[in-house]
């Protein structure tokens, strides 16, 4: 991808990738730092709240109506934008040849930005669906399908199709199989929005959607990922294909079909809680094959864990995969789930999904992508290394107290507390989630900083394929 | 080069597990659930409630397309128990309390839990998944009075001083009147 590459469609190469990337990691600050601001309604729920100090804003900044837009903004906003930009990156990078349509790649990024600004707008007045994790309004839920969803799935599909390479490597596949299921899978959720369905049903309906967004697109997109980024920048050779294979489709078999696990406390029938919780515990056959087949391909380049930024954080991700996998076939067993239903430790296992796993993933990539876009090295290595350690201890202060909090609201449960003590006892731990919180949030401005540091003033790399560890030095 | 041709069989098994899958939960149990007969209370719901999801007559879930009750004095209004739903989805109560007690030791402190029935007809349930606040489904039994929902909307620290909620007080005098009328209506 040389600045000397001829323009194409008048569109220099790498063009919307950088837009795409540079966007999501705006939409990650935002997202992450609305977080925050909700989390201090939990900790103190009369600060910055009521008509006296909030005036005509106090109904847009309530806990319930910030709470879903956080979730949108970093869902569709970084996570989701992130692995599009990836798609935008690494698919004509495997496939040897050019993104099929810059032009269409701008447009469905900027849509993508317009929608989401729309989005968080309707949230914000209290336009709700009220169905968790599906929160828009139908007719936004339209132009996620086409706009979004659509154009990146039209732009993917075609690149590969004019591939000039033999055979497809791994990441190709989990993206256009991930790209089928997401469409299908937010179209499965938006059923109720568009039509007649309701009760259970419709609850069903939704929790499979929420299931499997993150089955189907985040988790298999933010594996695809690091399956380019760890083999590509230590140098070495995936260890294995086959062990692959057994991953791709032990995802679409076993990760498509336990969204009832979700509703473990609802009046489902027997049947369709054991189903669900049987081939729950059957996730930790992609999640294992995954995590081996990282860590064999990482042998005898683990030095770089300590001093490369990508690489740190994928390897981070992918590792927290191992305790996150375990505590997710777990939990939604019978025998658990109906102690830790509802409680702090689910959200805590929320963030370890997609923050210590995928959002470690694309952070690698980032860095790795923005620095070979625009041909320059990173700015900051020290800025890099602060993200990374605010970040992670961050996350990991985060993920405990609020595991913490939850087995108190949990024990709460059993011993029949009365519920306000419960809700006393937790309150310390809210405000350690907050203060870790804002741990992280200040991590993802130094990135957001250093990334438009590196683009504009970073050290220019000359050299025609350097290796990838060029970048960092 | 290029082209799908070398992968029908792996396209042919994508779709045909992914089908599978999405046949196995969503097609069978969809049907199952769908065939579930409604209850007294589900039919008691859906006159209260109508359609509580957002709706292109009612963009800012004020209530305006809730079904409509004759007042004393003759003139029709949308029912404030489905107007209260409304403004429960809108300002997302459900992100702290559920209206779905478990078969836990719920039965002695939230009552009892719902049954499937109890649920046809009703759109979105908003039965919640995160409990930071105690369990609404029978709300109306432990706490009837419109007056004590009315001050604990406005100001809960006034009547529970460890509260977490956070105050309603820029909602409307109608909603707040609206949300308590929904709160005691869950018995
Ligand atoms: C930030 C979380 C939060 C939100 C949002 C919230 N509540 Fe609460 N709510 C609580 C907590 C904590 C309690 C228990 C302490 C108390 O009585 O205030 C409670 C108690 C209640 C009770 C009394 C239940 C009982 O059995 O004592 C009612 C009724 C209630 N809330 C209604 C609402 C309504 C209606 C809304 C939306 C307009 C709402 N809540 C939004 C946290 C919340
Ligand atoms: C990229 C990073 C992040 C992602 C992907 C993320 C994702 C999520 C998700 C999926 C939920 C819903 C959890 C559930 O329903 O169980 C959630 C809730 C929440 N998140 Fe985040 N989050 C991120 C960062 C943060 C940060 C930095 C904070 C700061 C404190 C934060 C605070 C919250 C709060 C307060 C809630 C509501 C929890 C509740 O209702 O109890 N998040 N987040």
């Amino acid at each position: 991808m040389s600045t000397a590459t001829a323009a194409y469609d008048g569109i220099r190469p790498g063009t919307a990738a950088k837009h795409a990337f540079f966007s999501a990691v705006v939409w990650l600050c935002i997202g992450a730092s609305f977080g925050f601001f909700t989390s201090l309604r939990i900790a103190w729920p009369d600060l910055l709240n009521g008509k006296e100090v909030m005036g005509p804003l106090a109904s847009a900044f309530a806990f319930g109506r910030v709470r879903p837009m956080h979730i949108t903004l970093v869902i569709f906003g970084w996570i989701s934008m992130a692995f599009v930009a990836a798609m935008y990156y690494m698919t004509p990078a495997l496939c040897n040849c050019r993104l099929w349509s810059e032009k269409l790649g701008l447009w469905n990024i900027w849509l993508w930005n317009v929608g989401l600004v729309v989005a968080a707008i309707s949230l914000l007045v209290g336009a709700n669906s009220g169905r968790e994790y599906q929160e828009l309004i139908w007719p936004v839920d339209i132009y996620v399908l086409v706009f979004i969803l659509g154009f990146a799935a039209v732009n993917t599909f075609n690149t590969v199709l004019q591939r000039r390479t033999q055979g497809m490597y791994i990441t190709i596949w989990f993206f256009l199989g991930a790209l089928v299921m997401i469409w299908m899978t937010y179209f499965i959720g938006a059923i109720p929005d568009l039509f007649p369905v309701t009760g259970l049903n419709e609850a069903y309906m939704v929790w499979w959607h929420a299931h499997n967004v993150l089955g189907l697109w985040i988790t298999p997109v933010s594996a695809a990922i690091a399956y380019y980024v760890i083999p590509k920048v230590t140098g070495n050779v995936l260890y294995s294909h086959k062990v692959g294979h057994l991953h791709f489709w032990t995802i679409v078999a076993f990760y498509s079909t336990p969204g009832a696990h979700h509703l473990m406390g609802a009046p489902l029938p027997e049947w369709m809680k054991s189903f669900a919780s049987v081939s729950g515990v059957m996730i930790l056959i992609p999640a294992l094959a995954f995590i081996t087949n990282m860590v064999l391909t990482v042998q005898g380049k683990w030095q770089m864990f300590s001093d490369n930024v990508s690489i740190q954080f994928a390897l981070t991700g992918t590792l927290m995969a191992v305790p996150l996998n375990f505590q997710g076939a777990f939990q939604q067993t019978r025998a658990i789930n109906w102690y830790i239903h509802g409680t702090h430790w689910i959200v805590a296992h929320a963030h370890f999904a997609l923050l210590g796993f995928s959002t470690f993933i694309e952070i690698g990539a980032t860095y790795y992508a923005i620095a070979k876009l625009f041909q320059r090295k990173i700015y900051s290595q020290s800025l890099a290394t602060t993200h990374y350690w605010l970040t992670t201890v961050g996350f990991i202060g985060f993920w405990t107290t609020l595991t913490l909090a939850g087995l108190i609201q949990a024990s709460g449960k059993v011993y029949n507390t009365t519920f306000i003590d419960v809700v006393y006892a937790t309150h310390p731990y809210m405000v350690g989630r907050s203060l870790f919180g804002l741990t992280i949030v200040l991590g993802q401005w130094i990135f957001l900083y250093n990334l438009y540091k590196t683009a504009t003033a970073g050290e220019p790399v000359t050299e025609k394929n350097p290796p990838a560890t060029v970048y960092y030095t | 080069m290029g082209g799908y041709k070398e992968y029908k069989i792996g396209v042919i098994m994508f779709l045909a597990v992914f089908g599978m899958a999405v046949f196995m939960t969503i097609g069978i149990g969809g049907v199952y659930l769908g065939s579930v007969p409604a209850t007294q209370l589900a039919l008691e719901k859906q006159v209260h409630y109508g359609s509580s999801a957002w709706s292109i007559r009612d963009p800012l879930m004020k209530g305006w397309n809730q079904p409509k009750i004759q007042k004393a004095d003759g003139t029709m209004v949308s029912d404030p128990v489905g107007v209260g739903k409304k403004i429960f989805i809108r300002e997302g109560c459900w992100h702290c309390h559920t209206l779905l007690p478990e078969q836990t030791s719920d039965w002695e402190y939230f009552g009892a839990p719902p049954l499937a029935g109890d649920f046809v007809g009703e759109s979105p349930t908003v039965i919640g998944s995160d409990r930071k606040a105690p369990d609404l489904m029978h709300v109306g039994s432990r706490m009837p009075s419109m007056a004590w929902h009315l001050q604990h909307h406005k100001d809960p620290r006034s009547v529970q001083a460890k509260s977490i909620m956070q105050s309603f007080d820029f909602l409307e005098t109608s909603e707040l009147k609206a949300l308590a009328t929904y709160m005691v209506s869950l018995k």
